[in-house]
């Protein structure tokens, strides 16, 4: 394993198949070059979703430790950018239904939104209040509505893209995607 | 559900009928209630869709975080604690016991902590790690998220990473503690100082126990500096210094603002990635002391600003995760100061060159070259170097209707503020049926001055038949015999081919000096006024053995608009390459009766695959707009102005008396022009622009112009590109646009690989490889989509390969290597030719 470190930094191959074969055999190196370009994607996504800088950082970063650590069973079927946004929709997910959010949402401490702080950092097309209440309403979704939510029309991704990512069919996203603005108009509908 | 609003869904997914659409339109037209929905449907899909236009940003503390968390997991931390407990425990013994001993004592402490920490940090395995602290890779898992999944942050499975942000916490508060006391506990300044030194000989600054060893530095005495000086460490002994020199201005305001010594240090370092600010403005760097973190960060902007350089976005603790190459390729296609630009009227070379006659020579050779002696030679299975280039994956719709379509795309969806933007010119060739074909004059002229054996003969005779096969009405087919007997096939018909075959091959006569220029005169006097230009030809048929004047009779031939192709009996030789190349022709090799059919049939279609002519592009920058280079292009001189003028002309003058398509050009237009003389159907080719663009807004008109072949029309097409505001990410048409330039940088990259190794410089040609190949692994790093074109993946692949033959003794191989590379590099650029 040593010597598969040394390789990465002395010879050339930084070929993410070549990474992710070191990374699965436990080079950290190789894991950290994999993990880099993807940490404001998730925090981005995750940010999106929860809108607490605090809780989106954690998130993120349990994301990123979590991939370190499921990495040896990626089976590569699918990319590794699309694996590690399916472990965020999962965790994000799973804090949505933990007594945590419960608690913090009740006491208002997710309404705490990111500021901020570097000039360009970040991009606002709305208002703090309408995106406050674009994430609400879509928290309080179904997960299976949720989920393709984000992915559809938070990331922007493709029908097969999300299709890929949540494993259903392609139909079952498009119809979903509907549904989910069903249900969605009558809480984002009067939004100005 | 109700059954309304399953309509309702039905009708929003078009899946209802034209019937039942019609229905639901109606009721939609009286329900007041489904037409709120509807909108109130809409209006939440458009604000989705705005809120998706919102990005954030991770902080860099968060990034090395991560980062230092992953290749260094909470071990450190776990020793920090328990050190940082002992220390604690320690202190207060001895303090009770004696102060003076205690300052000393923990002074040992510190000293022990850094160096179990270097130790730690210098190397080490993560499974060791993570068995120390106590994490399990659960390997046996197929799915992390199932396998682990807490329900909560706060819950026990997430508890590692927990701990370990909390473990840097305390590492904080550790440093905190440290630094307090640091003015009474000076002994330790030099032996941290010279773990600093250790950082620096490493080289780059790869965690935050790095960016504290190097604060700690601050602290040591002057001599030290002077010491790395001597050592190997001159770049960084000049770094000691300026840390110093900070140290001795910043040290009271620290002492006294009890702030945390690791946002301080941070702030410094980023500082310092811009060393004149840090050496010029020191004095002013006694403002981050007083400051807040937030307030530090907003003045680090400011000098950066002031320097025209962005905002410091990446500690440098963070791990060096790319070579200096991505880089320094990014750093350029950022760039906006400094830069030459050029006059954007005039013209430039056309980059389209799909009849180039090298390029089709070359390919033909190399169609079949397998390279099984060069990969025996350097101990491979196989090599296939050259074939895995190709153009990059273009995302251009053919034309719904006419001969061409034009797409315009830049490497940016969006800008804010002047910035550096790749244009596109794209362009599509329609794909035309191949059924038809344009009445062709076709003379065949056997090369009968060698003997020819009876299996050569019997070749030809098939040659002879197969054009026979392809004639249609209107073709003007003859057989000129080296007699220089000109023999129509109308006068054929079955047995006279057998009947002629005695006489056929008897001549013994000398072909060269007369006989191809009589066949082209003979030609000309059977074109028709509608033939299309390029229509007629001459298929020279030898046995291999070539008169030395053929190529000059072929060039004389070609130039005056006869291009004469070249089918050998036997194999591929130079004098065959240098003929095809004089005569502006194809090169065929017949090896059994079976090839000529396909043969026949490639050589008559080939001029049916041009769709345009004449194409003239002219690309003008809007005001503001400055152009930096064309990609892959030079701005003509007069001289070279003048042929493409004159050349255009004439074209456009033949295209008028065949076609009757109206003579349009002669006037010189304002901006950047190319002219290309003919597009091929099916093919696309991409025009790159490099520009820098004032902001937002418009950036270019484009026109083009040109001689639509299937419409048989004058054709023009108009468009305009301009960019939004805002930083939104590239999609998929911006990084089409990116590895059309990354395609343009390794032709260039693989050509000048081939001029070192022609030269003998075979070690700086693999430096060249070496170099692309580093650059373009490290960009698919930056920009994982770039890896979803195949063409990008066989471009990693090949240089990998060239890298390898390289880096092996290729013995007698060097002629091999030279043309494969030449050959990529064109194939890099231009679709491989068809029509050979």
């Amino acid at each position: 394993m040593k010597a598969d470190c040394q390789d990465i930094e002395n010879t050339d191959l930084t070929e993410p198949s070549e990474l992710l074969r070191l990374a699965k055999n436990g080079d950290s190196n190789s894991m950290a070059k994999l993990i880099e370009p993807e940490i404001d994607r998730i925090f981005s996504m995750i940010m999106k979703m929860v809108g607490n800088k605090q809780i989106s950082e954690e998130l993120t970063q349990e994301v990123c430790m979590r991939a370190w650590k499921g990495i040896a069973s990626f089976k590569e079927e699918a990319l590794f950018s699309t694996w590690v946004t399916r472990i965020a929709i999962n965790h994000t997910k799973n804090f949505f239904n933990s007594a945590h959010f419960k608690k913090t949402k009740a006491t208002g401490e997710l309404d705490q939104e990111y500021l901020d702080e570097t000039p360009g950092a970040e991009t606002q097309i709305i208002s703090q209040q309408t995106r406050e209440k674009v994430r609400n309403a879509v928290a309080e979704l179904p997960n299976i509505y949720k989920e393709i939510i984000w992915l559809t029309q938070f990331e922007a991704k493709s029908y097969k893209e999300t299709a890929s990512i949540l494993e259903i069919p392609i139909g079952t996203v498009s119809s979903r995607v509907n549904k989910a603005l069903h249900l969605l108009k009558g809480s984002l509908g009067g939004v100005e | 559900m109700s059954n309304l609003e399953e309509k309702f869904l039905a009708y929003i997914d078009n899946e209802l009928t034209e019937e039942e659409r019609v229905a639901f339109e109606k009721k939609l037209d009286s329900n007041k209630q489904l037409q709120k929905d509807l909108a109130a449907f809409k209006q939440a899909q458009a604000l989705l869709k705005d809120y998706a236009k919102t990005s954030y940003e991770a902080d860099n503390s968060l990034k090395s975080s991560i980062l230092a968390e992953i290749k260094n997991p909470a071990k450190s931390e776990s020793r920090f604690s328990v050190v940082s407990m002992l220390s604690n425990i320690l202190s207060v013994v001895l303090n009770i016991l004696n102060p003076k001993f205690a300052r000393y004592a923990i002074c040992g402490i510190a000293l022990i902590v850094t160096g179990i920490t270097t130790m730690t940090f210098l190397g080490q395995e993560v499974s060791e790690t993570f068995s120390t602290v106590g994490y399990s890779i659960d390997s046996t898992s197929d799915n992390p998220m199932i396998a682990s999944a807490p329900s909560s942050p706060r819950n026990e499975a997430s508890k590692p990473q927990r701990q370990s942000r909390r473990g840097l916490e305390r590492r904080d508060r550790f440093f905190k503690q440290k630094s307090k006391k640091r003015d009474n506990v000076r002994p330790s300044a030099e032996s941290v100082a010279g773990m600093g030194a250790s950082v620096f000989a490493k080289g780059n600054i790869s965690s935050d126990k790095d960016q504290d060893y190097l604060a700690d530095s601050m602290y040591a005495p002057p001599s030290l500096a002077s010491e790395a000086k001597n050592s190997t460490l001159e770049f960084h002994a000049e770094e000691v210094e300026v840390d110093q020199r900070i140290n001795t201005l910043l040290q009271p305001e620290i002492a006294g603002s009890g702030m945390n010594s690791r946002s301080i240090n941070s702030n410094i370092l980023a500082l310092k990635e811009s060393k004149p600010v840090a050496t010029d403005s020191i004095r002013e760097l006694k403002d981050f002391s007083v400051l807040t973190p937030d307030a530090n960060r907003e003045k680090l902007g400011q000098y950066s600003r002031t320097l025209g350089k962005k905002a410091p976005r990446k500690e440098t603790s963070l791990p060096l995760l790319h070579n200096n190459l991505v880089d320094l390729f990014l750093e350029e296609r950022e760039k906006v100061k400094g830069i030459k630009f050029m006059n954007p009227v005039g013209y430039w070379r056309s980059t389209y060159l799909p009849g180039d006659r090298a390029f089709r020579s070359l390919s033909m050779q190399l169609k079949n070259q397998n390279y099984e002696n060069l990969a025996r030679r350097i101990g491979l299975s196989k090599l296939i170097l050259d074939k895995q280039a190709k153009p990059p994956k273009r995302y251009f719709d053919s034309p719904d209707k006419g001969a061409l379509s034009l797409y315009l795309n830049t490497d940016r969806k969006e800008v804010s503020g002047e910035s550096r933007v790749l244009l596109q010119v794209g362009l599509q060739g329609a794909t035309r049926s191949s059924s038809t074909r344009p009445e062709t004059t076709t003379a065949l002229v056997i090369d009968t001055s060698n003997h020819l054996n009876r299996n050569q003969q019997k070749k030809i005779i098939a040659l002879i038949e197969a054009f026979l096969a392809e004639k249609q009405v209107g073709d003007r087919f003859s057989l000129y015999t080296s007699e220089g007997q000109a023999l129509s096939f109308d006068k054929f018909s079955y047995g006279q081919i057998a009947v002629l075959k005695p006489t056929l091959f008897d001549s013994k006569k000398n072909i060269g000096d007369s006989v191809l220029s009589q066949a082209s005169e003979y030609i000309k006097s059977l074109e028709g006024e509608n033939d299309l230009l390029g229509s007629s030809n001459i298929v020279y048929i030898t046995s291999g053995q070539l008169p030395p004047e053929a190529p000059i009779e072929a060039h004389k031939s070609a130039i005056s608009g006869i291009p004469v192709s070249i089918v050998s009996l036997s194999g591929p030789s130079h004098e065959i390459d240098r003929f095809a190349l004089s005569g502006q022709g194809n090169r065929w090799f017949i090896n059994s009766v079976s090839d000529a059919k396909r043969i026949a049939n490639s050589e008559l279609f080939a001029a049916n695959r041009t769709v345009a002519r004449a194409l003239r592009i002219n690309i003008k920058l809007k005001e503001g707009v400055k152009l930096v280079k064309v990609i892959g292009s030079e701005k003509l001189n007069l001289k070279q102005i003048s042929r493409v003028k004159e050349a255009e002309k004439s074209i456009d003058q033949r295209m008028a008396k065949d076609f009757s398509i109206l003579a349009d050009r002669g006037e010189d237009d304002d901006g950047v022009q190319l002219v290309i003389p003919s597009f091929y159907a099916g093919d696309s080719h991409s025009l790159l622009l490099d520009l820098v663009v004032p902001g937002a807004g418009e950036i270019a008109d484009v026109e083009m112009k040109y001689k639509d072949m299937v419409k048989l029309k004058n054709g023009s097409i108009q468009a305009a590109h301009s960019l939004a505001s805002g930083d939104a990410e590239r999609g998929t048409m911006e990084y089409s646009v990116l590895s059309n330039f990354l395609a343009y940088e390794l032709a260039k990259s693989l050509e000048n690989a081939a001029k070192m190794l022609e030269q003998g410089q075979s070690q700086e040609a693999l430096r060249v490889i070496k170099e692309r190949l580093k650059l373009l692994e490290g960009l698919l790093v930056r920009f994982p989509k770039l890896g979803e074109d195949e063409a990008f993946n066989g471009d990693l692949a090949m240089l990998r390969e060239y890298k390898r033959v390289f880096a092996g003794n290729w013995g007698p191989h060097s002629d091999e290597l030279l043309d494969s590379l030449r050959l990529a590099a064109w194939k890099k650029i231009l679709s491989e030719p068809k029509a050979f």
